[in-house]
This record gives structure tokens, sequence and C-alpha cells, in this order.
């Protein structure tokens, strides 16, 4: 841990070296997010709600998913572009250190200009919670912080998903992104919305219902079971089943040489 | 002409050796496609919006990402990386014009990806059941004018592209400024909601920009959205922008070209 604070620090002064760049491209990240939202917006001007959720409660959604999605494209980039660790022979380096290979693949990048993303998303989340009529108890308090836990712990899983399909084939990466991008903009809106099998799908095998509709409907005080508060702690199966899965392709990984 | 016609064919055979991730990116493809309609599908059930009937906006997300390749915002690395480290030099020695080189290869890697991707995705598209199918065209004509306008929109879409390769020479570094190009290019191209979709005063403004002529109007016509006789006034629009797009490209590069300064040897 102290390893990983370590490198992320020279990361950051090594980003800042070049000011003018790190500006542009926050900023850029920044409009990214921004501009989605106003899409979002432009769709409840002529719709008014979607099923029975007003804009803001999907707001409110919008900003959990993009927010914690961004956290983990900055702490985690390493994981991101970790097609490039293979390519270059990098994670045979990695190997032959005695520290553990997801810290270190982890350690390889950070990404300061997507403050621009998760400056960006922390207003909307704050604007659509001042916006809805929250009853706040210190157990809904701890409702919410479960929720962007376990959304971050899946962002992770999925990161962690990705890089291991690098250990296979770096080709055809694309794909992977059905689950990292394709999972943050179905996590924008509640599951409930979508037929029944897309939504098992994104309940049970990448368990984006259970960060998502379920805590949020007693949040917003849509339900009264209690229990609908603390499933985000089910994402924890899914991570470990990921990690899982790293080691068994760590196993498999074989050189490219050079 | 000949020199560019090579260069296309080149890029054209390098782009179509890539076919495990051509596979990988219509299943991509497939699952954006189906998760859009699957969302609007769900605003629809509350009354329909203004601007597209249901019907007419799941073949327009199917378009869309059928020929995804030939009109998204995607820059080309090499490209970009040849102006920053200044591998650009090796193209200005050649007697040809870097304009069209650049121009030739754009758009030839464009349709070989969407030689790949396009017929599977329109074939499984239009099978689908439960009424997230893609719909046949209206009539042969509105076929015809929506083949006209999409060729006439790609080569729009390269010359825009051209415009930010361009850029690369003044800001010197392509970090950063892709990623503002993709916001702006996808939001007023109708990527992020169509534009149909926007409200009035936001339609106005995409429509008045050239990006829409290639990532909206092809499929409006197709949709039957826009019907053929304004479908044919937009097929003259194309030709104008697509012609003040290269001539500004050109002059641009051109005054650049002047002013260059090859470092190092």
């Amino acid at each position: 841990m102290k390893l990983y604070f370590k490198t992320v620090l020279m990361n950051i002064k090594s980003q800042l070296e070049y000011k003018k760049a790190f500006i542009i491209s926050t900023f850029g990240s920044f409009l990214i997010t921004f501009l989605l939202i106003i899409a979002v917006y432009f769709l409840f001007l002529n719709f008014n709600q979607v099923g029975d959720w007003t804009f803001y409660e999907v707001a409110f959604l919008f900003g959990l998913s993009y927010f914690n999605f961004s956290l983990a494209e900055m702490f985690l980039r390493g994981l991101d572009h970790f097609d490039e660790t293979i390519r270059n022979g990098e994670f045979d380096r990695l190997m032959i250190r005695p520290q553990n290979l997801l810290i270190q693949s982890i350690c390889m990048e950070f990404d300061l200009s997507k403050i621009g993303r998760i400056v960006q998303t922390l207003i909307v989340l704050v604007i659509s919670i001042s916006k809805i009529n929250i009853d706040w108890t210190k157990y809904k308090i701890l409702v919410f912080i479960l929720m962007n836990i376990g959304c971050f712990i899946i962002f992770f899983a999925i990161f962690i998903l990705k890089a291991t399909f690098c250990f296979w084939t770096i080709n055809g990466l694309e794909f992977m992104n059905i689950l990292s991008e394709g999972g943050k903009k179905v996590a924008q809106y509640p599951i409930n919305i979508y037929e029944k099998w897309f939504r098992l799908f994104f309940t049970y095998i990448v368990p984006f219902g259970i960060v998502n509709y379920f805590p949020v409907m007693y949040l917003f005080g849509k339900s009264n079971n209690l229990y609908f508060g603390i499933t985000p702690i089910g994402t924890i199966v899914f991570f470990v089943t990921c990690i899982f899965i790293w080691e068994i392709g760590v196993k498999h990984y074989e050189s490219t040489g050079s | 002409m000949r020199k560019y016609i090579s260069f296309f064919k080149l890029s054209f055979n390098v782009a179509l050796q890539y076919r495990t991730s051509a596979i990988a990116g219509i299943l991509t493809q497939f699952f954006w496609g189906i998760m859009q309609i699957l969302i609007y599908r769900a605003f629809y059930k509350n009354g329909a919006g203004t601007g597209m009937v249901l019907e007419q906006l799941v073949s327009y997300i199917w378009l869309r990402q059928a020929f995804y390749s030939l009109i998204n915002h995607v820059t080309d690395s090499d490209i970009k990386s040849s102006i920053e480290n200044g591998n650009v030099a090796f193209e200005l020695i050649k007697p040809i014009n870097l304009y069209w080189i650049w121009f030739s290869k754009t758009s030839s890697s464009r349709m070989a990806a969407c030689l790949l991707k396009c017929i599977p995705v329109i074939l499984i598209a239009s099978i689908l059941p439960g009424n997230i199918n893609l719909n046949g065209p209206a009539s042969l004509g509105t076929f015809v004018l929506f083949a006209v306008t999409l060729f006439l929109g790609m080569f729009i879409m390269t010359s825009i592209i051209n415009l930010f390769y361009i850029g690369i020479f003044y800001t010197m570094t392509s970090k950063g400024t892709t990623s503002i190009f993709y916001a702006l290019l996808e939001f007023f191209g109708g990527g992020f909601i169509p534009i149909a979709l926007m409200p009035k005063l936001w339609q106005t403004i995409c429509y008045l920009l050239p990006i829409s002529l290639a990532t909206d109007l092809p499929f409006r016509i197709y949709t039957g959205n826009i019907n053929i006789l304004e479908g044919l006034k937009y097929v003259v629009v194309q030709f104008i922008w697509l012609g003040i797009l290269v001539v500004l490209g050109s002059i641009l590069l051109k005054k650049i070209m002047k002013n260059v300064v090859i470092q190092g040897g």
C-alpha cells in the first residue's frame, strides 16, 4: 500500500511537469461527462420521465456510476492499459520482483487528468442529492457509502477481468469494453427499466443491480425493505471471482519474448 | 491520382488484416445497439416523444452501429504521432500532397473497417425478434439517396479529421485535444442522443454544423425521417460543405508548410 502511494505521487509529479497538456486533458475529460449529462437532460425535457424515475433520480445514478468509474480509471489506469504492459514485455520485469503482481500492475500508471471527470460527476451527484427528497438517517448514509464502495469494487473487478483477458490475446480487447464502458452506461439508469434478460445479466452475472436498483429503492424511500440497503456487500463475491480468474491467467501467461 | 489510390489500397489491406478485432468490434457494436434501444424503449413507454417515432429510432440506431466505422470521430494514432515526433517530414519529401495522403489513408481504412463490420451487423439486426429489428428502406430511391449521402458524409468527416491533424501542428500535442474533439463531435453529431430528440434550438445548431451531415443525415433519410425531396437538397449542402472543408484544410496546411521547421536529423 505504501508502495502504491509512492508510485502515485511520482506519477502525479511527472504529469504536472507538462502544465498546458495537463490542463487541456483535464478540461477534455470534464467536457465529455458534462455533455453526457446534458444529453440525458435533453431526453427528460422530451419525455419527462422514464418508468417512474425523474431526471434527478437518474442523474443521481449517473453520478454514482460515472464518479466511481472515473475514480477507477484514475487509480487503476495500469490495469486499463494492461495490454501495453504485456505487449512491450514489461510484465516479465514485474514477475521477477518480490511483490504482488496485481498491485504492481496497478502501479504502472496513474492518470491525474481524470480529475476533471471526477469533479464533474461529483457535482452532478451533489446537485441531484440536493434536489431529491431523502430522509437522511444514519443507516441511509451508510447505504450511500456502501453503494459507492460497491460500485467502485465492480469497476475494479471488471478492470482486473479486462487485464486478465490480455494474457490470452491482446487483439479484440474492445470486446471487454462492453463490461467497463457498457456497464458504466447501463448503470446510469435504474436496472428495472430494461428487459428481463438484460436485467438478470446485470444483476446476477455482472452485479450492477445490487449497487444501483435495490439500494436506491431504499434510499429514495420507494421501498422500506432494510435489506435492500446492504445488497452492495454482494459485490465482494464478484470481486473474489475476478481475482481468482486473474490468478488462473497469471499461470497461463507466456511471455511475448523480446 | 494513381499515387493516392495506391495509398488507399495499402491502408485498406492493412485494415482488413485485423479480423479478430473486427469480430470483437461487431459484438461490441451489437451490445451498444441493443442497450441503447432498450433505454429508448423505456423512455417511449411513457408516451411518444417529439422528433422521431420508435421504429425509426430503432433503425436509426442500428444503422449508426453498422456504419459507425465509416462516420466516427476516431483519429489515426499513426498520423497523430507522425506529426508529434516529426516523422511527417518523410512524407513531405515525397512529391505528393500531404493533404491527400491523409485523406486517402483515413477514408480507406474507414471503408475497410466498415466492409468487415457492416454486413454482419445489418444481417443480424434485420432478423432480431421483438420489434428491435432494423427495418428495410421505404423505397429504392431512399436507399440510393442513403448510400450517396453516407459516402459524401464519410468524406466530410474525413476532411473534418484532416483539420484536426492540421491543428496538431499548432498545439504540438494531441493528448487532451483529442478528447475535446471527440466530445464536441459526438455531442453535435448526435452520438450522445439523436439530434431529432434534442430541444429545437439545439437541433438548429446541430444542423447548421457540418458534422450532422455525416453522422445523422444519411440515417434519417433511410428511416424516412427526411423525405426524398428534402434529402436531395441536403446532397447539395453536403457538396458545398465538403468543398469548403477541403479548400480550408488545403490552404491551412500549405500555410503551415511554409513555416514548418524540421528539427534534428
